[in-house]
């Protein structure tokens, strides 16, 4: 009773951190979250996505192929709620708070052998739930934050199956889910089931279990083909082009000039101490450990503005201390889950080291769930360490330091997020097109063009979102650019807008034009109708000139 | 008898390694630090005679005592920036990542070559990792509770002084220690533990390539 009290208290702490102010912080809306959202809104509107392709699975977008499956979460939010930031971010939301909630039970499995598994596993769901990492990505359109959300129930329900052979099936569908969700899941998940089924492999293959194993396999290899078929063509090799490790030319270069350096560059010693294939295999082993680095997780963080918040790593500083000792707890008691925790914190990043930004917060998301149940065993079996060897009043004490310690870390990091983070990187998500947006439809009819500045990451979707561009007029107008070097797309014109760099030079003596530029493209000389300012209120997002 | 033949000759084979083949590069740096490999060697057989043997040869060839052998008296130890705490934990975990121990590492030489070789060889992620489940499980003794002490304190006079290129040699003889005994605990295993010596053989041939051939 005290227990579903308390989880009660964490399922709300985890849910007001989640959806407070949603719709203002993160300040702005990505072109990502921006997407998602238009493409639900278009389907709404007219069942078929902003280029035209009815229902599809994996979205053009821009030219990146994403997975559908949360579009198709966001389509009821955007139905109910209208084409806003809310509604993109709010089933990500709920799908972290829903996570949070699946972990308990998860902790509680796992450690079923524990002498006090349900306070473990509050633990463990109190630190997830203040976590920096899942918090940051429960706030905002992620689909790698719904992937996780699928993950952990496939491994959940995939515990449920040892006790009621149905669950096996739905915990197969699960893992298929998070593959139609995010692209890093599409290598984590298998790894991950075939990791549990060998580690378990006694009573998946049991006789007992055979028939629901069967339909498991049938029922989980439906939406599989699906996903298979999807990925034919273009698809499927979309995105690893673009991202993936062999885009990056720095290991071939590497071997280039290494080579280069021997007076007979092509004999056979030279090409066998210096490979491409050696080197690409160092840039993969160096990406993967590179998720285990001390700073990556507890200092920096990820190096992308838009992943990190300023001064925070991805963990709370305070939590060094609970990892260690979860490690060495988890390797020196052995408790039942203990190896499908550990292999699950090593397949975790693999999916991330096999792109070329690494270490990358968003791809590896589901490193965070491993890492700290592992945290919550170490705070746990620390304190039960340390009860029957130290006088109960400084028992007592030292709890109370730790949480006052967590405490005050959690505030700083709340303070930073929410006070901090839009003055430092005021452009990281893109802030300044609602206000645009909301200009723009007032004033449009006035002009004859307008020019928006391409200085920003994929404006015309963010344009198409804020302005609610009726999608049927948009497929015909829309038409994608050839791809860039990562492969990446873009728009360039629908309506009367256009999208680009441009010369102010040559661009002010164009009639009846309105021109939206930077304050770098556009000088103070010019005739200036309007400024938008990021959230900090300083710093110039756009100036609005007219010819 | 046998056991002074290999030990004298890996301390000749340091001494080769380190002489870059020439005798004008002997120092009394050089001749300093394969006398420490000696002591440690002495102290280690008091416990284990085959992990003294295998921490001289792991000793011998590794690229961080090779390339920093030189510079044992260098001024470059009076190099010291204060650092905020901060700071101080940020070095503290470069001096764990894999970009410093495998990838890249710092160099006190200014090598380009150098730049695509880390302290230690990609082989020895493994026996670190079995060294470690080894001194985790089996730390009953002194001589595993004084490897696992020194693995956290000994890096903590380079993260205090921010000098990450010489003060980090003192983390190189535990690190070096725990994958000798990461090896060690294969020797069961015979057939597993020649397909990484022998990978470990591959990575040594390329740094030796880097080190000397690309100088």
């Amino acid at each position: 009773m005290k227990t579903k009290f308390f989880l009660l208290i964490v399922f709300i702490l985890a849910l007001v951190l989640r959806l407070w102010s949603l719709n203002n912080f993160p300040a702005g809306l990505n072109a990502d979250e921006a997407a998602i959202g238009y493409n639900a809104y278009s389907l709404l509107k007219t069942g078929k996505d902003e280029f035209g392709h009815p229902w599809p699975i994996n979205f053009q977008s821009f030219n990146d192929y994403k997975p559908g499956l949360y579009f198709y979460l966001v389509l009821p939010s955007v139905a109910i709620f209208g084409l806003n930031e809310w509604a993109v971010r709010f089933p990500s939301a709920i799908l972290g708070t829903l996570t949070v909630v699946l972990v308990y039970f998860l902790a509680k499995q796992l450690f079923e052998k524990e002498k006090n598994n349900s306070l473990l596993a509050l633990i463990t769901v109190f630190l997830l739930a203040i976590s920096p990492w899942h918090l940051h990505f429960s706030r905002g359109g992620w689909e790698t934050n719904a992937a996780t959300f699928f993950l952990v129930l496939g491994v959940y329900l995939f515990f449920l199956s040892f006790k009621k052979g149905i669950f096996l099936s739905l915990s197969a569908v699960s893992f298929v889910l998070s593959m139609l969700t995010y692209h890093s899941a599409r290598v984590v998940a298998p790894l991950l089931v075939l990791g549990l089924v060998i580690f378990f492999r006694k009573n998946v293959f049991s006789l007992v279990n055979r028939k629901s194993l069967i339909t498991a396999i049938f029922i989980g290899g439906i939406p599989f083909v699906i996903l298979l078929l999807s990925m034919r063509g273009q698809a499927g090799v979309s995105r690893f082009a673009g991202v993936g490790i062999f885009a990056d030319k720095g290991p071939l270069w590497r071997t280039n000039e290494l080579r280069g350096q021997h007076s007979n560059p092509s004999s056979f010693f030279v090409k066998v101490i210096h490979n491409q294939y050696l080197e690409y295999g160092i840039q993969f082993l160096n990406n993967y450990l590179k998720h285990f680095s001390g700073n990556f997780l507890f200092i920096s963080g990820d190096e992308i503005q838009r992943n990190k918040v300023p001064g925070m790593g991805q963990f709370l500083l305070a939590e060094i201390p609970f990892l260690v000792l979860g490690l060495f707890f988890l390797i020196k008691r052995k408790p039942i889950g203990w190896n499908v925790i550990l292999y699950w914190l090593f397949v975790a990043p693999v999916a991330s080291a096999l792109t070329f930004q690494a270490p990358n917060a968003i791809r590896s998301l589901n490193m965070v769930v491993p890492l700290i149940i592992i945290m919550g065993y170490g705070l746990y079996r620390g304190f039960e360490w340390l009860k029957i060897r130290i006088p109960l009043v400084l028992y007592k004490s030292t709890i109370i330091f730790v949480i006052l310690t967590l405490a005050w870390n959690f505030s700083y990091y709340l303070h930073q997020y929410y006070v901090h983070y839009p003055q430092v990187y005021p452009s990281a998500w893109e802030d300044g097109f609602r206000d645009l947006g909301k200009y723009l439809s007032l004033n449009q009819d006035k002009y004859g063009k307008i020019y928006i500045t391409g200085k920003y990451d994929q404006p015309y979707i963010l344009l198409a979102f804020f302005l609610k561009y009726p999608p049927n007029v948009f497929q015909k107008e829309a038409i994608l650019t050839p791809r860039d070097q990562y492969g990446f797309s873009t728009v360039t014109q629908f309506g009367k807008y256009y999208f680009g760099e441009f010369d102010w030079a040559k661009i002010k003596v164009e009639p009846n034009a309105l021109i939206v530029g930077t304050p770098e493209e556009i000088p103070n000389s010019a005739k200036i109708v309007e400024r938008i300012y990021f959230k900090d209120g300083k710093t110039e997002a756009f100036r609005i000139a007219e010819d | 008898m046998k056991e002074k033949i290999f030990v004298l000759g890996l301390l000749i084979l340091s001494l080769v390694l380190r002489a870059k083949l020439s005798l004008e590069f002997v120092s009394l740096s050089v001749i300093a630090e394969i006398a420490i490999f000696f002591f440690i060697y002495l102290i280690i057989r008091k416990f284990n005679l085959l992990l003294a043997e295998i921490s001289l040869i792991f000793f011998a060839v590794s690229p961080w005592l090779i390339v920093l052998s030189p510079f044992l008296f260098s001024r470059g130890w009076l190099k010291i920036n204060p650092v905020s705490p901060i700071v101080f934990v940020k070095n503290y975990f470069f001096l764990f990542s894999g970009d410093y121990l495998f990838y890249k590492g710092i160099w006190p030489i200014k090598l380009q070559s150098l730049n695509y070789q880390g302290m230690m060889y990609w082989t020895d992620i493994i026996f670190i990792i079995l060294g470690l489940k080894e001194i985790f499980l089996k730390n009953k003794r002194f001589f595993e509770k004084f490897l696992l002490i020194s693995l956290l304190i000994f890096p903590i006079p380079a993260s205090l002084t921010g000098n990450l290129t010489l003060y980090p040699l003192l983390l190189s003889f535990p690190l070096i220690i725990l994958s000798a005994k990461g090896a060690l605990s294969l020797i069961k295993t015979p057939k597993f533990l020649t397909i990484i010596l022998l990978a470990n053989l591959y990575f040594l041939i390329r740094f030796l390539d880097l080190y000397f051939l690309h100088y």
